[in-house]
């Protein structure tokens, strides 16, 4: 992939991951971080751990997911992630706003014709 | 061996945390290794250099935790004039960048002999070592919801156990929030919580020689706990504040993450058992003598405390 398509999607993709993730947990209810990992390749959106796992942490740190570890049989514990009554807001909100961009974008077609 | 690559990965990323609060390390380490752990189970052909080296050098890890803010973005600037204060903003963004950039590198040098990690690989556990690390009593409070922000209604249960001598165990299951326990001199169960969610079932329930006291059904809740001396205690909770309160029975404690508070009576003897993941734990006097009670408590991540 050209340079230029990288940085390009890394940039989009940013904002874009934090609206599935939260789109993800409005119905699942409740994910820890491998399974949002598989979730993400099978939607063909790969996803690296380590943008994850400080994004999952970021978002609980705003508020809008709340983290819970559940203790396993064996080894470590698991943390789970849920949505909270503002990241539910804030989904809302951004589902919006990504719609108008998608809009936009299908003016602009619509546009050229008149001019 | 082949873990202490894993512990070597856990260590540097613990110390490239740098400007963390030691909780919130704590949690993303346990984080971290938990995710190795499941992928070294799952994928049977994942290697642990293929699984560390997906996860990225825990620096870049490190950078992504401290400094993921995501990308400034402006809906709508089509005049000169905001174009002149992005340009500014941007400078000053620049600027204060650099400084945070020197300020980073000033605190890895700082911290170079900041805690270490250790994973001890027959339990699978991280330790922490020495208690170099100070859990301060603050770090768990943002896990849980404040429960004490609004003042919920209250449910109280009383129940009265008149054949004490027929039980053998009393189990106390809560998932988070703040439990107090203590005894009390009758032979009653009684509870008080203050708790958003009124139950559907019945908390208290008996089955054979065992109560079983559930406050899971509450969530997020606060709840004081009196039960009769002598008799087994099995206390479960999540996450959240546990405080024992010279309680005179045998006792099992299990936390994941947050504080076990515990206040020996002053006239009892206790042998303690601990298990810990990344905890601080205070030291106890644990007695021998054949009247002592065993007190077993088990804690994730958080502190446990003598008050």
């Amino acid at each position: 992939m050209a340079m230029f398509m990288r940085n390009w999607q890394a940039q989009i993709r940013k904002g874009y991951l934090e609206l599935v993730i939260l789109q993800l947990l409005s119905t699942h209810t409740e994910l820890y971080g491998i399974q949002f990992l598989q979730t993400l390749e099978s939607l063909g959106l790969e996803t690296k751990e380590g943008t994850l796992y400080p994004l999952l942490n970021r978002l609980s740190k705003e508020g809008l997911l709340k983290p819970k570890w559940v203790p396993q049989e064996k080894g470590v514990p698991k943390k789970y992630y849920k949505l909270t009554t503002l990241g539910k807001k804030q989904l809302e909100e951004m589902a919006r706003e990504f719609a108008m961009m998608n809009k936009n974008l299908h003016e602009i077609g619509n546009l050229q014709e008149k001019l | 061996m082949k873990y202490s690559k894993l512990e070597s990965y856990l260590t540097a990323l613990e110390r490239e945390l740098v400007s963390l609060s030691t909780g919130e390390r704590a949690e993303i380490i346990l984080e971290i290794k938990s995710h190795v752990e499941e992928k070294l189970d799952s994928d049977s052909g994942a290697s642990l250099e293929q699984v560390l080296a997906d996860l990225g050098s825990p620096t870049e890890v490190a950078m992504r935790y401290m400094s993921d803010k995501g990308i400034e973005y402006k809906a709508q600037s089509s005049d000169v004039a905001s174009a002149i204060v992005g340009i500014f903003k941007w400078s000053v963004i620049g600027l204060l960048g650099s400084f945070g950039i020197v300020a980073i590198l000033a605190l890895v040098l700082v911290f170079s002999l900041s805690p270490i990690v250790q994973v001890d690989e027959e339990k699978g556990k991280v330790k922490i070592l020495g208690g170099m690390i100070d859990i301060s009593e603050n770090d768990f409070d943002d896990i849980n919801i404040d429960i004490n922000k609004h003042k919920k209604p209250e449910i109280e249960i009383i129940r009265v156990i008149d054949d004490i001598a027929t039980v053998e165990e009393i189990q106390v299951l809560a998932l988070d929030g703040k439990l107090e326990i203590e005894n009390n001199d009758a032979n009653v169960i009684k509870i008080e919580c203050q708790s958003s969610e009124q139950p559907e079932n019945d908390i208290v329930t008996r089955a054979g020689a065992k109560y079983s006291i559930d406050l899971k059904v509450l969530e997020s809740s606060n709840c004081e706990v009196e039960l009769p001396s002598k008799v087994k205690l099995d206390l479960q909770m999540n996450s959240g504040v546990m405080r024992l309160d010279e309680l005179k029975n045998p006792t099992n404690v299990s936390l994941n993450s947050g504080r076990i508070k515990w206040k020996p009576e002053r006239n009892t003897n206790y042998s303690y058992k601990f298990e810990a993941v990344a905890a601080k734990i205070d030291s106890f006097e644990s007695s021998s003598a054949e009247n002592s009670y065993p007190v077993s408590m088990k804690i994730n991540s958080g502190k446990i405390k003598k008050w």
